[in-house]
């Protein structure tokens, strides 16, 4: 019973403590909720901006401006050159050296949307990598267990003497863990971030045909006949359990019998905006939802109370 | 669909979300069936074990079904992270059968292992911030690591020791560092 009421007590008095941090880390902070509200008043549309003049605006210390101007530059949602900073789109989520590429093929075309095609979590076979967590668990209850006994005294055998069969069982199920977490980064690193699809203002769609392609795919804005968005059961369901939600985008090309899919795209409601904006060669909805849509950008980093 | 028509939420992600009530009611059902499984599973383990389980459970379960984002969240997120290191770590403790020192660094290699992942699924805003401190952080615990595998496969052939120790170290150093979420 002792036993009970000290763990007990442990997982409130860690509760708490680790509640108290969690709400002071997600408070919002004033000053950076200065900054984000001067740029989005005054540089939407990706005007430059001195950190001066945004000291100027907000009344604080250039150095405090060029400090929370870091920290929006690492989210991905400023970027800057010395002193210049530049509003990124909110809906451009490629790594800064595609979206740099993005901008020299496209002519430095305003680029609305730019993201990546992703093939990893909506494919059931991706998955089967968990199998692996799944095998380590097995072997650890079979030993722990002692089902076959041959099995354990081989895990006591291979062991240095003195070293406990359950410390290494735990130690495994540790290993088991590094080892999925790892080879889920190597998959996605490798497959989410070759495909990018690019919509720029005057350029159209862009998007890579291959894993080593640069953008060659192209749809000019006058040759989308027509968009559509499509779930499938399995992206649906994912949907309301991922971080990012996905769906696929399908493009009707003029003269082009088969459409052109982008495949698990993130946002893709969005994406269908944007594309059916530029095809109707109005980007009034954009203009109308820029500030929306830079403030859900940043809020990730001012969570609402 | 007219232009004008088109829709923005404040959260883009709510369009693809249960409503937060509905993924509260959810949550709360899972864990009331994980409850209820745990009852009816009969190994004759003590009652720290079974409420181990439920909290590190409820600690997995929470940020897979709650896609709510407020101050409150996240703090609740925060709280069951610490719940569950509290609940694993004296667990462990209880454990602990022998003082061997390599023994003694397998436990220590699988609690730093689990406070990682665990802060990189329940603090994920904060974990896939990819700023100096988080890496100073990551590195810092891979020499720990390294530091730990290399006490236990000391009783190894050297090359086993070093390269083993090494390669253990990168895999863990790869697992932990931020991961973008897009």
């Amino acid at each position: 019973m002792l036993e009970v009421i000290w763990l007990t007590f442990s997982i409130v008095a860690a509760f708490g403590t680790c509640v108290l941090i969690g709400w002071k880390i997600a408070k919002s902070d004033p000053d950076l909720q200065k900054v984000i509200d001067a740029i989005v008043s005054h540089y939407l549309d990706e005007r430059r901006f001195h950190i001066n003049k945004i000291a100027e605006i907000t009344g604080l210390s250039s150095n405090k401006v060029e400090r929370i101007l870091k920290k929006l530059e690492t989210r991905g949602i400023v970027r800057g050159k010395g002193k210049m900073y530049q509003l990124v789109d909110p809906l451009v989520f490629l790594t800064p050296i595609d979206l740099e590429r993005a901008r020299r093929i496209t002519k430095d075309d305003n680029i609305l949307y730019g993201a990546y095609q992703n093939p990893y979590l909506p494919r059931l076979y991706f998955l089967t990598m968990y199998l692996i967590f799944a095998a380590v668990i097995v072997f650890v209850v079979l030993v722990f267990f002692n089902v076959f006994p041959g099995l354990t005294s081989w895990v006591q055998n291979i062991l240095p003497e003195g070293v406990s069969v359950n410390a290494f069982l735990l130690f495994m199920i540790g290993m088991g863990i590094i080892f999925v977490d790892a080879l889920d980064n190597i998959i996605k690193a490798w497959a989410r971030e070759k495909y990018s699809v690019v919509v720029g203002e005057k350029s159209g769609i862009s998007y890579d045909r291959s894993l080593a392609d640069e953008l060659s795919g192209k749809i000019r804005r006058g040759m989308i006949e027509d968009v559509d968005l499509q779930f499938s059961l399995l992206q649906k369901i994912l949907n309301y359990f991922i971080r990012v939600p996905v769906g696929d985008v399908i493009v009707k090309v003029k003269g082009q019998r088969e459409p052109v899919v982008f495949k698990n795209m993130p946002y893709p409601r969005e994406l269908f905006y944007v594309i059916r904006s530029i095809q109707l060669g109005s980007l009034g909805w954009r203009k109308r939802h820029a500030r929306t849509l830079m403030m859900w950008r940043a809020r990730a980093m001012v969570p609402a109370a | 669909m007219r232009e004008e028509e088109f829709p923005i939420p404040k959260r883009l992600e709510d369009a693809y979300r249960f409503k937060p009530s509905t993924q509260i009611l959810i949550y709360i059902v899972l864990l009331v069936i994980g409850a209820l499984v745990l009852s009816m599973i009969k190994l004759g383990w003590s009652l720290t074990v079974y409420i181990v389980i439920f909290i590190v459970y409820a600690a997995l379960l929470f940020p897979v079904v709650i896609k709510i984002e407020n101050q409150w969240k996240t703090a609740f997120s925060l709280g069951l992270y610490g719940a569950a290191m509290a609940a694993i770590i004296y667990w462990t403790i209880t454990f602990l059968e022998s003082f061997d020192l390599r023994s003694v660094s397998l436990y220590v290699l699988f609690l730093l292992i689990m406070t990682v992942e665990l802060f990189h699924h329940l603090g994920e805003d904060i974990a896939y911030e990819e700023s100096k401190k988080v890496y100073i952080a990551v590195a810092t615990l891979s020499a720990l690591f390294f530091i730990f595998i290399y006490m236990f496969l000391s009783a190894y052939d050297w090359r086993i020791t070093v390269f083993g120790s090494i390669l253990a170290t990168i895999l863990f150093a790869y697992a932990i560092l931020p991961e973008k979420p897009i």
